[in-house]
């Protein structure tokens, strides 16, 4: 589904991400683990191109898409949660939704707005609502929302545990997992949180120094002290 | 009756200053607001707008036709120039302010060897009205009308299509926007070429009512400027109304008192003191207040 090959990428000259190389296989939960400042977040930026790549390539649908802007990125199948949720402050969550509509515009797929509001309620409550002035779990109901509307191919989230309380986080898990399976939908993580991330992962990565370092079978992920030691490297 | 006249008057005074201070700063806002760049050649696109119309109109076109064409052929130059010189600014506040005052320097001395020192201008459309035994402009307060129908149009744009709400998310986070597949260069450039075309419309539509020359851009800009830096970049539409109406009343009230000279100096006053009070301008007071209120 997504294939990164030697990819270099960072800000100005200096390379953050380096000669980072990945499958994201169709159909699957790939989480990615790693501290803070490892660079995640250029990685995800990279991928879904608002970061121009240095070195390297991007393949995603067996099309080479290193060149393309995240706008045609994101009209191919790219949906993206990014950190932080980037909710648009002003806009209120209808519009943020419609904002959405763009996405894997060009499958010519149907957009799933009444199933956004199915699966998130509370959306449905809100939609006259300020997107700045919704909680950090509604936030990030809306972010998730705003990239499923146009069924995308691949999900992208950064850190979607981040500053949400901790039961909405809970039930992020059997969603996204609902979503892969009803929507054949692939999804690439990126966390912190431990156990978040082996509850949702298919397969899982550690990344350090803004390169990959380790893959984690099933067994090793279930052995979290395994998991603690690799994330303390 | 002499009071009606009197309020007439007023009324006429407020309203011709509002009228200006909108149109010719409402395209400066619109830049300002979506890509963050304070365009200094604005009042030499009004210029370039004002020669077109009355060159077109001087070349046999109906007067309302040269104002659509000049609005047309401006706003074709900004999307021209945002692709060549402008787009290689954003996000420098300090290489945009240089890159556009290099610009209008570069057509207002161009325009001069090309035009020379000055241009005959053609005569204000429409004639005098007389109220209460004292004359006034019809066209003047068609202008006025033409600004509130303006108005209408961009609230409605903004506020009430597909290519508003976009535009509005872009300027709230434009990297966002763009990964949500919305093409932010190409809407940048549309947008500048919507600031240039209303700058030209600007320009167009007052260029009956003073003298024009190469160099007039300065003073075009001027008021212009000063609405968009008080109004600020937060909300757009919203800020050029309420700030043109509060900047309009107080030049107004001055011109009316003193003259026109005191009438632009307070116009200045009155934005350092209101600057000074809300730092991010009118709209962006508005903005942190209507969040705080929730
Ligand atoms: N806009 C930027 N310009 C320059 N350097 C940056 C920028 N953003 C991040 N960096 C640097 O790149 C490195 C990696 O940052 P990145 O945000 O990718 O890390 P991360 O793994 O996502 O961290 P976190 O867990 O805090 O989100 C850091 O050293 C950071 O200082
Ligand atoms: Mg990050």
């Amino acid at each position: 589904m997504l294939r990164l090959k030697q990819l270099t990428s960072g800000y100005g000259s200096v390379p953050v991400v380096r000669d980072l190389s990945l499958d994201i296989k169709a159909r699957e939960i790939t989480v990615i683990l790693g501290r803070n400042g490892v660079g995640k977040t250029t990685l995800m930026k990279t991928i879904i191109g608002v970061l121009p790549t240095m070195q390297g390539s991007i393949t995603f649908k067996n099309t080479d898409v290193t060149k393309w802007s995240a706008s045609r990125r994101a009209r191919f199948g790219m949906g993206y949660v990014p950190q932080g949720r980037g909710i648009f402050p002003r806009l209120t969550v209808e519009e943020n939704l419609l904002m959405g509509e763009f996405i894997n515009i060009d499958s010519g797929g149907e957009r799933l707005y009444d199933k956004v509001y199915s699966i998130f309620p509370r959306l449905d409550e809100r939609r006259r609502q300020k997107g700045g002035t919704l909680s950090g779990g509604e936030q990030q109901m809306l972010a998730i929302g705003r990239a499923l509307v146009g069924n995308p191919n691949l999900l992208i989230l950064d850190e979607p545990s981040e500053g949400v309380q901790p039961s909405i986080v809970q039930d992020m898990v059997p969603i996204l997992k609902g979503l892969m399976e009803e929507l054949g939908l692939t999804i690439l993580v990126v966390e912190q949180n431990l156990d978040f991330a082996m509850s949702l992962a298919d397969r899982c990565y550690v990344m350090d120094r803004g390169t990959i370092v380790a893959e984690l079978d099933k067994s090793e992920m279930t052995d979290s002290e395994r998991v603690r030691r690799y994330l303390a490297i | 009756m002499q009071l009606f006249g009197e309020i007439f008057g007023a009324i006429y005074l407020y309203l011709d200053s509002m009228a200006f201070l909108f149109l010719s700063a409402v395209g400066l806002i619109i830049i300002l607001g979506m890509m963050g760049i304070t365009n200094l050649a604005h009042g030499e696109f009004m210029m370039l707008g004002a020669y077109t119309a009355v060159l077109a109109t001087r070349a046999g076109l109906p007067f309302p036709i040269s104002v659509v064409f000049a609005s047309l052929m401006v706003g074709l130059f900004g999307m021209v120039l945002e692709r060549l010189i402008i787009r290689r600014f954003y996000g420098n506040l300090l290489q945009s302010l240089v890159a556009t005052w290099g610009i209008s320097l570069i057509i207002s001395q161009g325009m001069l060897v090309l035009m020379g020192p000055s241009l005959q201008t053609i005569r204000m459309p429409l004639g005098g009205i007389t109220v209460a035994g004292k004359a006034y402009a019809a066209y003047r307060l068609l202008l006025a009308v033409i600004a509130i129908g303006l108005l209408i149009v961009m609230w409605y744009v903004f506020h009430r299509t597909k290519f508003g709400m976009r535009a509005r998310g872009a300027m709230q986070n434009a990297e966002i926007a763009e990964a949500m597949g919305i093409n932010t260069s190409r809407m940048y450039q549309f947008t500048f070429g919507i600031g240039s075309a209303l700058a030209g419309f600007a320009g167009a539509l007052y260029a009956p009512t003073t003298v024009l020359a190469p160099l007039y851009g300065a003073s075009f800009l001027a008021p212009a400027f000063v609405t968009v830096v008080v109004s600020g970049g937060a909300n757009v539409i919203q800020g050029a109304l309420i700030t043109s109406v509060l900047l309009g009343i107080i030049e107004g009230t001055s011109s009316r008192l003193y003259g026109t000279f005191i009438g632009r100096m307070a116009l200045l006053a009155a934005a350092m003191v209101i600057l000074r009070v809300l730092p991010t301008g009118i709209s962006g007071y508005l903005e942190t207040r209507g969040e705080r209120a929730r």
